[in-house]
């Protein structure tokens, strides 16, 4: 046993590892995270062309109303519809969305 | 403590298991289904979600199976990118399943070394594909993100961080601690001849003598890196673990070799058109063990049958061998020495 | 394009080539299950000893009413990829090593055969 003497010593005195999250010490994300979504209605002409590709259906685009849906909790965060998108109205954050307590849509109005 | 959703049952005798039937299908999500719905681009992002760890390997042989039937070439940087990513996933597979392996037998301290040292390489996931595990980055055609030069020494300088924190903690204890040789040495016997018969895939087949890893047959750019499986021949758990702790610093190597080999251009070519009426298979090498892609085109963007066959679906078997004649108390590490991944062997 | 080195069989000879592979040591390695509207196509597909590359598909093509034996006596490791056929499409296969009944992967509240092409329209994606 006593060759672990050192080791819980320096344990004893040292900081905590792990970070204090949420609270404290949040690491920054990398400058490449996908993070959440923002889209410039002002660009946007509701071609919908992105919300053909998403995969997973979290954009609704309605030409009729003139809206554009998004629904942040069925977005998987892929990124094809920034890349689609030919006036580049959706941009993306480097910060992901924090947990929430109901499900909500956004609804986008140019 | 299991943390899967499979139920064995178990026939005792006394302490000595006689007799085990595995039950499944808690979790069965009907991928094979959807992927038949969907058009064939999207499927790339369902196939990643069969399984929460080695899900970049899916995509990528998903990629290539759909990239063999409509016959584009894919341009080489992308393929040497690929291999780096499925590399790294490897690495923090099989550093979390080392964490679990020693959370099951009791060992703690050792649970979160692993982990720490697997924060390093999904900070290198997160840094270079911009997700830490799922991350979306290969389609067909080629990947989505470069890796420059700049980034390439970030990630080397990350890896001999991680070499220096794995020779320091979780590689001395492995091979030296008493406590894990108990454990597991003896424990859960496969023999060579056993494992060839029950088609038993990835470090289980390896640590019974065989040489047998998918990653010879060179896709993604193994070719180029060269390659040579792992082997161990004892056939036990701690064969397995052996095998698994070396595949990491091979994993390292690789990813090394990737980076200062992979040549100049383009990182995607377009895809234009519809997958051709035929099928097509094509086999990766998960951390796990070997994936079969199984795909029928019929010219419309959907798929006629996307046939997904994971490596937990072909060990299970092995394991049904492996139990009969332990004791009770070492049915958790013998099952969690497969590696079991119960999400994707239902998917 | 189709798979190289496929052999087509008829559901007699299937028993007898699956127990040749064995005398050569082939690996078991999955099978797959087509449904081709008529007809059912399995395929199995085994890879021998000495090379990495995959060696052989065998194909076989039962009638819908058809039954399907089992190679799981030979290579247990198919048994869990024909209870998974089984729960799919419906086959019946004769002579499984561990037989599920139908609830291998399956619930009692889940879809009926849901791989089969006619009852396309009832699932829901
Ligand atoms: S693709 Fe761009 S312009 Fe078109 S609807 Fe979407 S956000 Fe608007
Ligand atoms: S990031 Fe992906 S899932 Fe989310 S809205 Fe865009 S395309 Fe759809």
């Amino acid at each position: 046993m006593p060759w672990m003497l050192p080791t819980i010593w320096k344990n004893l005195f040292s900081r905590p590892v792990t970070r204090r999250y949420p609270f404290k010490d949040i690491r920054e994300p990398f400058s490449g995270y996908r993070g959440k979504l923002h889209f410039d209605m002002e660009k946007c002409n509701l071609c919908s062309a992105c919300a053909q590709l998403c995969p997973s259906n979290a954009i609704v685009v309605d030409k009729e109303a003139k809206t554009l849906k998004y629904n942040p909790f069925a977005c998987i965060y892929c990124a094809t519809c920034v890349e689609a998108c030919p006036r580049k109205a959706i941009t993306m954050d480097t910060h992901y969305s924090p947990p929430a307590t109901v499900k909500s849509e956004e609804t986008c109005r140019p | 403590m299991l943390p899967e959703p499979i139920h064995l049952k178990l026939e005792l005798e006394d302490e000595t298991v006689v007799g085990v039937t595995p039950i499944i299908g808690y979790i069965y999500r009907g991928i094979e289904k959807a992927g038949e719905l969907n058009p064939f681009r999207n499927n790339v992002f369902l196939v990643e979600r069969i399984c929460g760890i080695c899900s970049f390997t899916h995509a990528l042989c998903y990629c290539e199976a759909v990239e063999k039937l409509m016959q584009v070439e894919v341009p080489p940087r992308a393929r040497f990118i690929r291999l780096c990513w499925s590399e790294l996933s490897r690495i923090h597979s099989h550093l979390l399943w080392l964490g679990l392996f020693a959370d099951a037998m009791g060992f703690e301290s050792l649970f979160m070394q692993c982990w720490r040292a697997r924060e390093i390489i999904l900070d290198i996931s997160e840094m270079t594909a911009g997700h830490r595990i799922i991350q979306s980055t290969s389609i067909i055609g080629g990947i989505r993100r470069d890796i420059d030069k700049e980034m390439a020494k970030e990630v080397e300088h990350k890896l001999s961080d991680f070499k220096e924190l794995m020779d320091n903690t979780v590689s001395p204890t492995v091979y030296n601690d008493p406590t894990i040789k108990r454990r597991t040495v003896g424990k859960g016997m496969l023999s060579k001849e056993q494992a060839n018969l029950l088609g038993a895939v990835g470090p289980i087949l390896r640590g019974s003598g065989v040489p047998l890893d998918i990653r010879q047959t060179g896709y993604a750019a193994y070719k180029e890196t060269g390659f040579e499986p792992i082997v161990e021949s004892d056939g036990d758990c701690y064969a397995r673990t052996i095998v698994r702790l070396r595949e990491i610093y091979q994993s390292r190597e690789l990813i090394l070799k990737a980076l200062s080999l992979m040549p100049e251009g383009d990182i995607s070519v377009t895809v234009r058109g519809n997958p051709p009426e035929g099928e097509m298979i094509h086999r990766a090498e998960q951390p796990r063990g070997e994936v079969v892609y199984y795909i029928k085109g019929n010219g419309t963007r959907n798929l006629d049958r996307l046939r997904v066959r994971t490596p937990t679906f072909a060990n299970i078997p092995p394991l049904l061998t492996m139990l009969p004649g332990c004791e009770l108390a070492d049915v958790p590490v013998i099952t969690l020495s497969i590696d079991p991944c119960i999400a994707c062997t239902e998917r | 394009m189709s798979l190289e080195k496929e052999v087509v069989v008829d559901k007699a000879e299937l028993i007898p080539e699956v127990q040749n592979l064995l005398a050569q040591k082939a690996r078991y390695c999955s099978s797959t299950c087509l449904d081709l509207g008529d007809k059912f196509e399995i395929i199995h597909h085994f890879q021998l000893e000495d090379s990495v590359d995959f060696t052989k598909h065998i194909k076989v093509r039962i009638n819908k009413e058809d039954t399907l034996p089992s190679i799981s006596n030979i290579y247990l490791a198919a048994t869990l990829c024909e209870n998974e056929m089984q729960d799919h499409f419906d086959i019946k296969i004769i002579g499984l090593a561990i037989d599920f009944k139908k609830r291998f992967l399956r619930a009692k509240e889940s879809p009926e055969f849901m791989l089969t092409k006619e009852k396309k329209e009832e699932v829901s994606p």
